[in-house]
């Protein structure tokens, strides 16, 4: 993968942002030929993991075309920054599908399957996953390329917002089955689509609220306003997700199917139940009560505090989600720097650029 | 000094912002008992009215803490200690099924002391306003009404009127007790 060094680039940080993504490239063509499998998982975790806000955005996106209101309009220019994030993170996948095998185990020879995975097959095969991954991921750049396109100005068309949800919800559903619940090929969940969707919004959503510039204004003013409704979605966004996971755990939890806890089961060591605890508290608990009285929610300091948990909260779910259902999830976490600094390098110098050219405009 | 047969004064105000305003300036002159009427909800008329921040939230927050932790402590109870019951192999202190019942009452709980919480904080058990008695307070659309208590110790039958005259009302109606 070689990933071009965007010229435009002029500030301090962004510089600095590439030059780390360069290492990290360096590193990763050194660690995949110590470790392939473990390199190319490391990078498909990470890049799930920058995936997540840059579809999120896409939702907010369409839904501003249906709702309109202030706080689509004061979200818009970070929405669109993070929809730059789609190419940088899609990127990130495309390791591993030139060897689907050594990411997932499904992609093994069919003799080495257990009867259960080898029914699947009409499903989980490689070339039919690599062209729905290749199909959601021209969906997302087209609908990207359009929101990009329309700028931050453009009055919003209802009939687009619709497309894009209708479009959202299966594409980001079956991506989420392909990519997070086919590395355990045996285990299915039916949720864990929407619980992929909802750890999408809420990081999106988060990340505007670090990104917006400081407001001016009374507490009743409208962009005061509009980002106090941004708080609000985040914190909708946010009890979705501890929503769907908590009805998640709960059904497979009272079933006690074998073909089902066997998921839980890997994530129930010490050090991943501690994991796990400080995920709810990051992601859903210290959010949720900060989010609770209208005072915190008016000004800028505490929202900033809480979109970054949420940010932290994220990173610890896409790992959770994802890496203890590899074969050595020790290795793997070793491994991840190596991603984390190409493909967070790259996104951290979009961003930077995205924060030098941005001009506050508010009405 | 105010003549029984007036209950106070209704002004009113040809757009919400005149209205904001003069709530504003009746707050700040010293008015205490007063009401503003729109036909539409108007964002800051009960802080320029100097309305105190509703008790409801934080009573509704309450009774949600109170429930779930009075339903968990019911279920541990029962399932524990009164009615011990082996299910599929789990432990008698099976947390995750307790909290769906908890949470669940804790909402229904928060949802009924709110709307009670309305119904009260709305004055429901008061059945008649002397605002009525006016009669275009009731046929007015584009109409916003500031309404003047004559039991506010600041009303005086002459001052009064001038006053509100002098911040902008269209209209000035003395409301029949």
């Amino acid at each position: 993968m070689s990933a071009a060094p965007k010229p435009q680039v002029k500030t301090g940080e962004g510089q600095l942002a590439l030059w780390t993504a360069g290492a990290g490239l360096a590193l990763s063509l050194l660690l995949v030929l110590w470790e392939p499998a473990a390199t190319l998982q490391a990078y498909a975790v990470i890049a799930v993991t920058l995936l997540a806000p840059a579809l999120g955005a896409l939702a907010a996106l369409g839904c501003f075309q249906l709702t309109g209101g202030h706080w689509g309009e004061l979200a818009r220019p970070a929405l669109l920054a993070l929809l730059g994030l789609l190419p940088i993170a899609l990127l990130g996948l495309v390791p591993a599908l030139f060897d689907l095998a050594q990411v997932f185990d499904w992609a093994q020879p069919v003799a080495l399957l257990p009867e259960v995975v080898r029914r699947k097959q009409p499903y989980l095969n490689a070339p039919f996953f690599i062209a729905r991954t290749v199909g959601f991921a021209l969906l997302w750049l087209l609908l990207a390329l359009v929101y990009r396109r329309r700028g931050t100005a453009a009055a919003p068309v209802p009939a687009l917002g619709a497309l894009t949800l209708v479009l959202w919800v299966p594409s980001i559903t079956f991506f989420a089955f392909d990519w997070i619940m086919s590395l355990e090929p045996t285990w299915y969940s039916d949720v864990l689509g929407l619980i992929f969707g909802a750890g999408a919004v809420a990081p999106a959503l988060a990340a505007v609220l670090l990104m917006l510039p400081e407001l001016p204004g009374r507490p009743d003013s409208p962009p005061v306003q509009g980002r106090q409704d941004l708080a609000n979605l985040l914190l909708t966004a946010v009890l979705m997700w501890i929503f769907l996971h908590f009805s998640q755990f709960i059904i497979i939890w009272s079933s006690n199917l074998p073909h089902e806890i066997g998921w839980y089961l890997h994530r129930m060591s010490p050090a991943l139940g501690l994991l796990a605890a400080l995920m709810v508290v990051a992601y859903f608990l210290l959010p949720f009560l900060g989010l609770l009285a209208p005072s915190r929610k008016q000004r800028r300091r505490p929202l900033r505090r809480i979109a970054a948990c949420v940010l932290v909260g994220h990173l610890l779910h896409s790992y959770w989600l994802m890496v203890p259902s590899l074969p050595e999830p020790g290795l793997v976490t070793i491994l991840l720097p190596a991603p984390l600094l190409v493909l967070g390098g790259l996104a951290a110098a979009h961003l930077a650029r995205h924060a030098a050219t941005a001009v506050p405009d508010d009405g | 000094m105010d003549e029984p047969s007036c209950a106070g004064l209704l002004a009113r105000f040809d757009d919400g912002p005149a209205l904001l305003a003069a709530a504003r300036a009746a707050h700040a002159a010293g008015y205490r008992v007063l009401e503003g009427h729109a036909p539409e909800p108007l964002p800051g008329l009960p802080a320029a009215l100097g309305v105190p921040a509703s008790r409801t939230p934080r009573l509704a927050l309450l009774a949600a803490l109170l429930a779930a932790a009075g339903f968990f402590a019911l279920q541990v109870w029962s399932a524990v200690w009164a009615y011990p019951f082996n299910i599929g192999g789990r432990p008698l202190f099976s947390w995750p099924a307790f909290l769906v019942v908890s949470i669940d009452m804790a909402l229904l709980s928060a949802v009924l002391t709110a709307f009670v919480g309305l119904l009260v904080g709305g004055g429901l058990p008061r059945l008649y306003h002397p605002v009525f008695n006016v009669p275009q307070f009731t046929t007015g659309t584009e109409a916003y009404f500031l309404y003047l208590d004559a039991a506010d110790v600041r009303f005086d039958p002459q001052a009064t009127p001038a006053w509100l005259e002098a911040h902008g009302a269209s209209e000035i109606h003395e409301v029949p007790a």
